[in-house]
């Protein structure tokens, strides 16, 4: 059963940008698109903090692939969505295109 | 850069580690910052990176430990995700929960008790602040150093002839090229020398900067890269090398508009045709604060011994110390003397750390003795919360009773009674923060003018960050400690009989009047300092200064040969000028002069005809200053005898005319007439022309600043020699005027410009302003040490207050006995006044022996007073004991009107 709630603002961008960078996204490149696209700074702390929680959810999974010596051979995480994820980015989506139905012209009614 | 720089901080790095989840997940977060760490130290350099690495470092352990806090995944997260990701350790949670019971129960008692509270968060606050402020002085002061690499090894070296009474003087290039070639203990060794630079490019007019002249290895060995082109290469300091300037950032921003091709550019830097080879990154304006580096050009061949015009500037070997190096040159320099008999001997150069050349030991003793004072200020702050939650743990001891019979733990108790310390300290730590922050922020703003080392910050960094939250840790555990253990170290059943009984069975005892005795001490010393500073301020605001200052503006001038080759053309020049000035409409008088009267003079050796001196050292010192005519008219000055120069008595043809003071007059004419005398400057093999005394004037201010560092070292003695015995080239210009000081500076400007238009007016300012800027350090401490001194006081007030009032509530039912059994309220007066004095007494001769000491190196910045003024510590004393006694008086009055029969029936 889908959980009732939907995903936040934060998490659809999210999501939306590991997509973007195709599967095996990693974090640093992922933060770096969601500002370019979005125009705006991304708390590092809420970036990760919003990681894990898409993941604890089960919408998105990773891998880690070992480094040699940069990043001071620490290992990289690799991201990827989900189906599960994939499905609640639709379900935000079309929940979203559904309100706006007949609404569109809105501002020209005003 | 090198691969050490390639490594994120240290400790940022272990912060992450303790505060991200551990094992995989924090690891590769970990590395992600690795990787843009060294992306952004590729990009923006390694100092650029550390500090974006910390940022990014603390925000995210902020974020993660407050999430821990939180015990981020509530139920109803966990209902959502059966499949919770982090396994979390129960007693974590539970340790977390108690924590924060404890913090939101301390906050709760807080609130309960809001003036105890808002007296400690205010004590808190005042102490911190304090300490936050003045640690970030002295940090950005005396001990962030020079931003260049390893400038624990970079030295500068000066020369002294005690034999001449010559201090710290300059060294000449022949001293240079000697220790070049026979010392081995240098990694390089070069020389700076200050220099005007008057830079003029084809679209804009001329205008002044302080440049430095460096030889070709001083930038190379620096280890700060330019951001543009280069830095002088081997070869460059030749006597026939092409002109070359590096510009520091500033002034390619401002005067280039950050023009990215600027290299290869020509400029015309004093009249010469230069090229600009580079550009300094931002921040850096070696040695002093200077805008740009020229390569000095020098002839080895032309090179007398006792040229003395250079500063060597070098590093040492990591294996060279400061004494040997010193002892080596000396060695040197006695050896190269005996080889030129001809040239003086006897000069004696000594190897100094080069921060310190600029950084007078006065000043850095005074930085230690503040912040001395400044923690004893702190001390003093703790003290008194520490009373408060005595006095307040001393009320509550039955409540701590029940809780350990209840089963709770020491450690639990003291953990309770510590997390209250701890939101204490914390809003106390964050409001002096705030005050600190804002304190030197306007303090920055106010010295921003003030010539200074460029090194010289007042902000506020990561270490004062640091050193914050270490404070705000310290006070919470000084002042929180005490208190808990004290009122948990007892047997409950003792305590439970005592409450039942209605009194209280916890005296404040020794430990209370122990700090109480602290407190009054620590202030006295701190009041004795402030004292002494005040009194300063006083006698420099009311100094005699023997001229009139105000209404008169003033700026300078210099010519340089290559526009005004021959002394005629630079005589002529100054000539008109002034008449041009007399005749502005607007300027009632104009006056030439080497330097205003006040700011700063030179001090020079001169004999009088028909004396004998002993020996060269008998010939008497006087400080002297270059003057043209009208000088003493302008500022007000009587002549007392003779009178002042006149035009015919400028410029090189005239006969040589001198005008001394009263002090003068008295010490080496005494009975014999003095005008018409003959005066001659140099000692006993001088060449220089016999000047005729013409008129002696009263003393006037003409020290080194008024009340500045140094400001007694000037001989009383003052002459005044007529412009045209020297050939100079830079003058000051004053003139009197009513005019606005906009007004008349553009006037001055346009009558220098309709003589020249390429030659800047610059340092243009008023006298009052002038002198302002020359008594600036002296003012700062001693407002400081005022700040210091009251805060103390007020400090005290509290503490005494504090502790005799509550030593009274919890005496009540005593006192009602006392007066039960025929005391009467005086008899209780006395006793509770007796105790306060006992305190008190006890409390001021030990401050006195602390401040008679503390007040010794305080004579490098008083002014017109002694370390032992008995003025001041009599006030202070005074103060004190009317402070102490207001403070115990209050509390025991209570005491004598109580009524018996309350008190007792309390029980």
């Amino acid at each position: 059963m889908a959980p009732k709630n939907f995903l936040g603002e934060f998490e659809q961008m999210l999501l939306l940008a590991i997509m973007r960078k195709g599967d095996g996204a990693f974090a640093v490149e992922v933060r770096r698109e969601l500002a370019e696209r979005t125009g705006r700074t991304v708390a590092r702390g809420a970036f990760y903090t919003t990681l894990d929680r898409l993941h604890a959810k089960g919408y998105l999974e990773w891998t880690t692939r070992p480094v040699d010596d940069w990043r001071g051979g620490r290992p990289q995480r690799h991201f990827r969505v989900t189906p599960e994820g994939l499905e609640q980015l639709h379900r935000s989506h079309a929940a979203l295109t559904s309100l706006w139905q007949g609404l569109e012209d809105f501002e020209k009614r005003t | 850069m090198n691969s050490q720089a390639l490594h994120p901080p240290p400790r940022a790095e272990r912060l992450l580690t303790a505060a991200l989840p551990a094992g995989l997940v924090g690891n590769t977060i970990i590395g992600d910052l690795h990787q843009e760490f060294a992306e952004i130290a590729g990009r923006r350099g390694q100092w650029a990176a550390r500090a974006w690495y910390w940022l990014h470092a603390i925000e995210l352990s902020t974020r993660y430990a407050w999430r821990s806090l939180r015990g981020i995944e509530t139920p109803y997260q966990r209902l959502l995700t059966p499949h919770s990701t982090v396994p979390r350790s129960e007693g974590r949670e539970e340790i977390m929960a108690t924590l924060l019971g404890d913090l939101r129960y301390g906050a709760r008692l807080l609130f309960k008790n809001p003036t105890l509270s808002l007296v400690s968060i205010f004590t808190m606050a005042l102490g911190t602040g304090l300490t936050i402020f003045t640690f970030s002085m002295v940090y950005g002061t005396v001990m962030r150093g020079v931003p260049v690499p390893n400038d624990d090894r970079l030295v500068s070296i000066q020369m002294d002839n005690p034999e001449r009474d010559i201090r710290q003087t300059s060294t000449s290039y022949a001293d240079l090229l000697d220790y070049r070639e026979q010392s081995s203990a240098f990694e390089f060794l070069g020389a700076v020398n200050w220099a005007t630079v008057n830079l003029a490019t084809q679209e804009d007019p001329p205008a002044r900067y302080q440049g430095a002249t460096v030889t070709d290895d001083v930038l190379a060995n620096l280890g700060i890269a330019p951001i543009l082109g280069r830095v002088f290469v081997e070869g460059e300091d030749d006597v026939d090398a092409p002109p070359l300037m590096v510009l520091s950032h500033h002034v390619w921003q401002q005067r280039f508009d950050s023009d990215p091709d600027i290299v290869g550019r020509l400029v015309r830097s004093n009249g010469i045709q230069t090229e600009v080879i580079g550009v300094m990154p931002d921040g850096f304006r070696f040695p002093f604060d200077h805008d740009m580096w020229l390569n000095l050009r020098l002839d080895p061949d032309l090179r007398p011994r006792r040229s003395q015009f250079i500063e060597p500037v070098g590093r040492l070997r990591p294996d060279a110390s400061m004494e040997s190096v010193t002892a080596e040159l000396r060695a040197i320099t006695a050896q190269a003397e005996t080889t030129e008999p001809d040239e003086p001997g006897g000069y004696r150069p000594t190897v100094q750390l080069f921060e310190h050349r600029y950084m007078p030991p006065e000043i850095t003793a005074i930085m230690w003795v503040m912040l001395a004072a400044v923690f004893g200020v702190l001390l003093i702050a703790c003290a008194n919360v520490a009373n408060l939650l005595l006095a307040r743990a001393a009320l509550r001891g039955r409540e701590v009773a029940v809780r350990t019979a209840l089963g709770a733990s020491r450690f639990r108790v003291v953990r309770q009674l510590l997390s209250e310390t701890a939101i204490l300290a914390f809003a106390g730590g964050t409001l002096g923060l705030v005050t600190a922050k804002f304190s030197l922020d306007a303090w920055s703003g106010r010295v921003a003018d003030i010539q200074k080392p460029y090194w010289i910050d007042f902000s506020m960094d990561g270490t004062s960050i640091l050193f914050t939250i270490g404070i705000v840790v310290a006070t919470a555990l000084l002042s929180g400690t005490i208190p808990a253990l004290k009122s948990t170290g007892r047997g409950m059943g003792a305590v439970l009989q005592d409450e039942s009984r209605g009194g209280t069975s916890f005296r404040l005892g020794r430990l209370s009047s122990t700090l109480v005795i602290g407190e009054v001490a620590i202030s006295c010393a701190l009041l004795i300092a402030a004292g002494l500073m005040i009194k300063s301020i006083l006698a420099v605001s009311t100094v005699e200064l023997g001229y009139r200052s105000d209404g008169i503006v003033s700026g300078r001038v210099g010519l340089f040969e290559s526009d005004y080759p021959e002394r005629e053309d630079r005589e002529q020049f100054f000539a008109d000028l002034v008449d041009r000035l007399r005749a502005e409409p607007g300027f009632s008088n104009a006056a030439l002069m080497s330097a205003l009267p006040g700011i700063e003079a030179a001090t020079w050796t001169m004999g009088i005809e028909g004396d004998t001196y002993e020996s060269d050292t008998d010939y008497p010192r006087v400080t002297g200053t270059i003057i043209g005519t009208e000088f003493f008219s302008m500022f007000d000055v009587n002549v007392l005898r003779g009178r002042e120069f006149n035009v015919s008595e400028m410029g090189a043809s005239a006969d040589p005319v001198a005008v001394i003071n009263e002090s003068f007059r008295r010490r080496h004419f005494g009975d014999r007439p003095a005008v018409g005398a003959r005066i001659r400057l140099g000692r006993s093999n001088s060449t220089n022309p016999w000047m005729q005394v013409v008129g002696v004037v009263p003393d006037l201010h003409v020290t080194g600043g008024v009340g500045g560092i140094g400001s007694d070292s000037l001989p009383r003695e003052q002459i005044y020699v007529s412009q045209g015995i020297f050939d100079v080239r830079f003058l000051t210009l004053a003139v009197q005027t009513n005019l606005p000081l906009e007004d008349s500076v553009k006037r001055m400007r346009d009558v220098v410009a309709a003589l020249d238009p390429n030659l800047p007016v610059y340092e243009v300012r008023t006298v009052p302003q002038a002198l302002d800027e020359h008594t600036w350090a002296f003012k700062m401490f001693g407002e400081l040490f005022a700040t210091l001194g009251f805060a103390a006081l007020f400090l005290a007030a509290v503490g005494l207050y504090g502790v005799m009032a509550f030593s009274v509530t919890s005496r009540r039912r005593e006192m009602g006995v006392r007066m039960a059994l025929g005391a009467g309220g005086r008899d209780v007066l006395s006793l509770v006044l007796k105790k306060g004095a006992i305190q008190l007494g006890i409390g001021l001769t030990l401050g006195l022996a602390i401040g008679a000491v503390l007040a010794r190196p305080m004579r490098f910045v008083t002014y017109g007073v002694e370390a032992t003024d008995p003025t001041v510590y009599a006030a202070i004393v005074v103060t004190l004991v009317v402070t102490g006694l207001i403070a115990t008086l209050v509390p025991a009055r209570r005491a004598a009107r109580v009524d018996p029969a309350t008190a007792l029936r309390n029980d």
